[in-house]
C-alpha cells in the first residue's frame, strides 16, 4: 500500500487534487465506457447504412482471440491496379442483390455509372477488400460451413455508410441465414 | 528476506567474527522471522490466487473463443457487462476495505474479462482487423488501473500484453518490415525487429523510470529487455547461418532510431552514475557493430537468395562470434549491476557456445570412439576451468571496466 500512496503524490486528500479513490473509479469506468461505446459504434454502423448482399467464396482458418472464422474473397469486379490504398468499388444492386460492380477511382462516381452504393477497401493485386472478409463461426459448423462457402453457396449481407465503409450483418446460404440453412439440413 | 537459513548462517558467522553481538543476532532473527509469517504466507496465497485468475481468465476466452451459437449475441452482451460491472464493485470494495490482495486479484480477472469483451464484440459484428489493434485497444482501457496495482502482477501483465502487441504489430500487414521476399511471397522481415525489441523495451524502461509511480512498469520492462536482447544474440547466430534476405536500409532505420532513444533515455537518467552510463552507451553502440558484415555485403539492388560463404564470412562461424561477442558484453554488465548469478549464467553460455563451434568444425569426427573422448575431456575441463575462474573473471571484468 505505501508504494501505491507513493505513486499517488499528485493526487491530494481532497481540495483541487484527485483524490485516490477518484482516480480508482476513473481506472474502473473507463474500460467499461470505452468497451460500451465500441459496441454501441459497431451496432449502429451495423443498423443504418445501405444494405448489400455480395457472393462470397472462402475457406476457414483459426483465430485465438475470438475463435473460428471464415475468409473468403467477395465476388466483385478485379482491381484496375495491384496495391492500391483507398480502392473504391461500385456496385449495383436488384432486390438488394449485387449484380454488377467496377472498381472507380474515388467515393464520387460518375454519375453515368448509376452506382447504388460505393465500397471504400484496398486493392491486393487483383482482388478488392473491403475488410470485411472475415466471419466468426462456431467451431461445431466450421467444417460445414467451409464446404458450402467454397461451393461458391454463400452470401454476405453487408451495410455500407456514406463514407463507402463495409459492415457485415449476416451470412447466407442459399439465400437463408446460415443459421436457419444448417438447422434445417440436420 | 526470503531465506531465513542462510540469514542465519551469515548472522552466526557475523557474530562469531565480532561484527555482531548475540543480542543484535537475536534481533534481526526474530524480526526477520515475523516479517516472513506475515508476508511469506501471503505471497504463497497471492501467487496462487494470481494463478488461478490467470486460468479463469484464459477460460473465460476460450469459451468465447468456442461461439456459442445458441446464445443471442445481445443476450451475450448483456452479460459480459453485467459481468465486468461486477469485477469493478469488486475491486472498489477490496480498495475500501485495503486488501491489497484482493485489490490485486480481481483486477487481473478484470483486466483479462476486458481482452475477453473484446473478444466477444469482434465476434459479434465479425470485425476484420489485426491482433495487435485488439491488444492495442487493451493495453489503453488498462493503463489506468494497472497503474493502482498494490502488488507487482498488474504492471507485469500490462507490460507482458503492452509488448505482445509490439509483437503482434512487427509480424502483421502493417509492420514497418512487411515486404515481398526473394520467393515472391508476403511476410515480415522479423531479424531487425529482433534487434529493435530489447532497444524498444529498455527506452521504454528508462522512460518510465523517472515518472511516479512508474517504478514497477520500468523494472518489468526492463526485465524483458534483457530477455529480449537474449532471443536477439540467439536471432543473430541463427541469421548468418540461414540468411536469404538481403540488406535493406529501410528495415534498419528503426534499430538505428532506438539505438538513439535508448542513449537519450539513458543519458536523462539521474539515478545511473556517469560512467556506468558511458558502459552501457558503449555497449549498445558496439553491439551494432556485429552487423556491419550485412551492411558491407548486401548491396545488392534486387532482391535475391545470397549465403555466408568463404573462408571466413563463414556464416556459421561468424554467427558464433556475434553471439559470444553479445554475452561477453552482457557478462560487463551484470558485473557493473553486481549480478554473480547471471553473470555465471552467461559466462556458462559463452562456454556452451564454445563447445558449439568444437563440434561444428569437427563435424563428424567428433562422433569417432576418439572423437567423442577427446570431446567429454573438453567438456570436463572447461567446466572445471569455469568453477574454478568464475570469482576471477568477474574481479577481472569489474577492473578493466573501472
Amino acid at each position: 500500500m505505501v508504494q501505491n500512496q507513493r505513486a499517488f503524490s499528485f493526487v491530494g486528500q481532497g481540495g483541487g487534487s484527485m483524490t485516490q479513490k477518484q482516480f480508482l473509479l476513473i481506472a474502473l469506468v473507463f474500460p467499461i465506457l470505452s468497451l460500451g461505446a465500441l459496441t454501441i459504434y459497431k451496432q449502429h454502423k451495423v443498423s443504418s447504412g445501405t444494405e448489400v448482399v455480395i457472393p462470397i467464396v472462402g475457406y476457414d482458418p483459426r483465430d485465438l482471440l475470438s475463435g473460428h472464422y471464415l475468409i473468403y474473397q467477395l465476388r466483385l469486379d478485379e482491381c484496375q491496379e495491384a496495391y492500391l490504398d483507398p480502392a473504391y468499388m461500385c456496385v449495383r444492386s436488384a432486390q438488394g442483390e449485387a449484380f454488377f460492380s467496377q472498381a472507380i477511382p474515388d467515393l464520387e462516381p460518375d454519375d453515368q455509372l448509376q452506382c447504388d452504393t460505393v465500397i471504400q477497401g484496398q486493392c491486393q493485386g487483383k482482388r478488392f477488400e473491403a475488410g470485411i472478409e472475415r466471419f466468426y463461426i462456431p467451431e461445431a459448423h466450421s467444417q460445414a460451413l467451409d464446404r458450402i462457402i467454397r461451393s461458391g453457396k454463400g452470401k454476405l449481407v453487408v451495410s455500407v455508410d456514406n463514407q463507402g465503409k463495409a459492415v457485415i450483418k449476416d451470412l447466407l446460404i442459399n439465400d437463408r441465414p446460415w443459421q436457419e440453412y444448417l438447422s434445417e439440413s440436420d | 528476506m526470503a531465506n531465513l537459513g542462510k540469514l542465519e548462517h551469515h548472522l552466526t558467522q557475523w557474530a562469531e567474527k565480532g561484527l555482531l553481538s548475540e543480542e543484535q543476532r537475536q534481533k534481526i532473527l526474530e524480526f526477520e522471522q515475523n516479517e516472513s509469517k506475515s508476508l511469506g504466507g501471503n505471497r504463497v496465497l497471492y501467487a496462487f490466487l494470481i494463478l488461478g485468475v490467470s486460468i479463469i481468465g484464459i477460460g473465460v476466452v476460450s469459451l468465447i473463443a468456442v461461439n456459442w451459437e445458441a446464445i443471442d449475441p445481445m443476450v451475450k452482451l448483456a452479460s459480459d457487462f453485467v459481468i465486468l460491472i461486477l469485477l469493478a464493485g469488486g475491486i472498489y470494495r477490496a480498495h475500501i476495505l485495503k486488501n491489497d490482495v484482493l485489490f490485486d486479484v480481481v483486477s487481473a480477472l478484470f483486466i483479462l474479462s476486458c481482452l475477453a469483451s473484446i473478444g466477444l464484440i469482434s465476434q459479434i459484428y465479425h470485425t476484420g482487423g489485426e491482433i495487435y489493434q485488439a491488444l492495442l485497444l487493451w493495453s489503453v482501457i488498462t493503463f489506468p488501473l494497472s497503474f493502482l496495482s498494490h502488488r507487482g502482477f498488474l504492471p507485469h501483465l500490462w507490460v507482458f500484453g503492452f509488448l505482445l502487441m509490439t509483437f503482434a504489430w512487427a509480424v502483421s500487414p502493417d509492420s514497418w518490415w512487411y515486404r515481398k521476399n526473394t520467393f515472391g511471397d508476403w511476410d515480415a522481415n522479423l531479424f531487425p525487429f529482433f534487434l529493435c525489441f530489447p532497444l524498444f523495451a529498455y527506452t521504454f524502461a528508462n522512460l518510465c523510470y523517472p515518472i511516479k509511480g512508474m517504478a514497477r512498469f520500468s523494472k518489468n520492462f526492463l526485465f524483458w529487455a534483457v530477455i529480449l536482447a537474449f532471443i536477439a544474440l540467439g536471432a543473430t547466430n541463427v541469421y548468418y547461418e540461414v540468411i536469404e534476405s538481403p540488406f535493406s536500409f529501410h528495415d534498419y532505420l528503426p534499430v538505428i532510431l532506438l539505438v538513439g532513444t535508448s542513449a537519450i533515455t539513458l543519458f536523462l537518467r539521474k539515478d545511473i552514475p556517469q560512467k556506468i552510463k558511458a558502459v552501457i552507451l558503449s555497449l549498445i553502440a558496439t553491439s551494432i557493430v556485429f552487423y556491419l558484415p550485412a551492411l558491407f555485403y548486401f548491396t545488392f539492388p534486387e532482391p535475391e537468395s545470397v549465403s555466408y560463404e568463404g573462408p571466413w564470412w563463414d556464416g556459421e562461424i561468424l554467427g558464433a562470434i556475434c553471439l559470444i561477442a553479445g554475452l561477453f558484453l552482457f557478462s560487463i554488465i551484470f558485473t557493473l549491476f553486481n549480478r554473480p548469478r547471471l553473470f555465471n549464467f552467461v559466462t556458462l553460455l559463452i562456454g556452451i557456445r564454445f563447445l558449439g563451434i568444437y563440434f561444428q568444425v569437427i563435424g563428424d569426427l567428433a562422433m569417432t570412439g576418439l572423437g567423442l573422448i577427446i570431446s567429454g575431456l573438453l567438456i570436463i575441463a572447461l567446466a572445471l576451468l569455469w568453477y574454478k575462474t568464475k570469482e576471477r573473471l568477474a574481479l577481472w571484468v569489474k577492473g578493466v571496466v573501472q
